[in-house]
């Protein structure tokens, strides 16, 4: 039998300060090398703050500043924003502006027509082919909508706002820059499996274990350069079956149904932001087109598991990449993305 | 000695060394690889510590209800949880340290310790 004691929530072992917290729907972790505990635990109270106000402000359905203006858009009419999700628009818009639009916040009612825009997984039927179409037709996309200073509008009334595919990853780049602002240079922080690390580990890397997207266990092992960001789009994050067929939660805002021939991908890159756009982006592109889509969001490395189980691989992770599956999988090396 | 052909006392003494190598990177490398305690936490508050070669099921209570976990053979899972996604029993089972699983809406994860992580973080 085991006691049910509450102890601290954090811990520190071999130099390294632990302490994890529930966030942005997610578990959240932070790790902070060569810092005593008093200090540890100033440094994540203050992103545990930080992500609490972002998820509150950002959330597409519930009561905040993002949905507020999902409220106003289809007005049609010119009104006033919160402060904080103006940053948060312009950046979002430059990246689907990047992806060719495969990376599309604007579905958000697209999101919410399959289910994916609760926390709790659908239940029941996929949505009629009418009801996609009709969506589609309209055609929302960020370049639908108008900034001018604090005021926002759109022409398209199909234009609702929905950064899952995104949110997560520009609060994981303001937990680190917070983190750097108090000192602290040597650091990971893991939003429910995505992550961005920057320094080391004492004298070593930091070690990143991903894990294997079909089975148990971990597929392969990277060690962390400098400041880098990790983040996996998968199909076995959030789905549901129905009649034998699974429909995940990355939804093609082209075809309007889930993207089907990957599994997972994951992105490398200095920025988190980046990061987990194109991670949903390039799997939207798919096995054909994931290298342009990397190639135009200028990602610096991706790893893309096919459905077929074959993995697809940019040449500079080549020397990082140790793969923990038996046997080593063959991959099939893309062109250099710079 | 070069030249010389193998004593069975020879063999013996070579076999013993192979045997003792291994079992020395067993324990000492081996153990630091595959954890041998997990961390229970609940809430993103720590609950427990428990030993991961002491074989049997643990109910955590979390924000939904109970959570089910079974520990076997230096491994653990989850094998129940009030969850609706039921991401967290279709993790499977986790054993090296740094290895992570949890159930998010009952709040409750459960991390592999170890003195040299194979891992620090996972992604995924």
């Amino acid at each position: 039998m085991v006691s049910g004691l509450m102890l601290s929530s954090c811990s520190r072992s071999s130099g390294v300060y632990y302490e994890q917290f529930l966030g942005f729907g997610t578990l959240i972790e932070v790790k902070v090398w060569g810092i005593d505990e008093k200090a540890g635990q100033q440094a994540v109270a203050a992103i545990a703050d930080d992500v609490k106000y972002m998820h509150e402000t950002w959330h597409a359905w519930k009561p905040g500043s993002l949905s507020r203006v999902n409220q106003l858009l289809p007005s049609q009419e010119k009104f006033s924003i919160g402060p904080s999700v103006i940053p948060l628009i312009k950046r979002a818009s430059q990246l689907a502006d990047q992806s060719g639009n495969r990376f599309n916040p604007a579905i958000g009612q697209l999101i919410k027509l399959w289910g994916f825009a609760s926390d709790d997984s659908p239940k029941g039927l996929p949505p009629s082919t009418d009801a996609i179409e009709k969506l589609l037709a309209q055609k929302p996309t960020m370049q639908d909508l108008v900034l001018d200073g604090v005021q926002l509008k759109t022409n398209n009334p199909a234009v609702q706002l929905d950064f899952g595919g995104f949110a997560k990853g520009y609060a994981v780049d303001m937990a680190i820059e917070h983190l750097k602002e108090l000192g602290i240079t040597n650091a990971i922080v893991n939003a429910g499996g995505d992550l961005r690390a920057i320094g080391k580990h004492g004298d070593r890397a930091w070690r990143v274990g991903i894990r294997n997207p079909r089975g148990e266990g971990v597929l392969a092992s990277v060690d962390i350069q400098g400041d880098e960001s990790v983040f996996t789009s998968g199909d076995y994050e959030r789905y549901y079956e129905y009649q034998g067929k699974r429909y995940h939660h990355i939804i093609d805002p082209h075809s309007g149904y889930p993207k089907q021939g990957v599994t997972s991908v994951t992105v490398f890159d200095t920025r988190a932001d980046r990061a987990d756009a194109a991670a949903t982006a390039i799997f939207v592109a798919g096995v054909e087109k994931w290298y342009e889509v990397a190639k135009a969001m200028g990602v610096a490395g991706v790893l893309l598991v096919a459905a077929d189980g074959s993995i697809h691989m940019t040449p500079n992770l080549k020397d990082r990449i140790y793969f923990d599956v038996k046997p080593v999988p063959d991959v099939i090396y893309s062109e250099p993305l710079t | 000695m070069l030249g010389q052909k193998l004593t069975t006392g020879d063999r013996l003494l070579l076999a013993l060394a192979v045997i003792s190598l291994g079992a020395l990177y067993a324990v000492y490398w081996g153990q630091s690889v595959y954890g041998n305690q997990a961390a229970i936490a609940i809430g993103g508050k720590h609950w427990s510590s428990i030993d991961l070669y002491q074989d049997r099921t643990i109910d955590v209570e979390g924000k939904l209800g109970i959570s089910q976990l079974e520990v076997k053979d230096g491994k653990i899972r989850f094998i129940s949880s009030p969850c609706d996604t039921k991401q967290c029993i279709h993790q499977g089972w986790i054993h090296q340290s740094g290895e992570i699983v949890a159930c998010v809406p009952n709040t409750i994860s459960v991390r592999i310790l170890g003195p040299d992580p194979r891992f620090d973080t996972m992604n995924f």
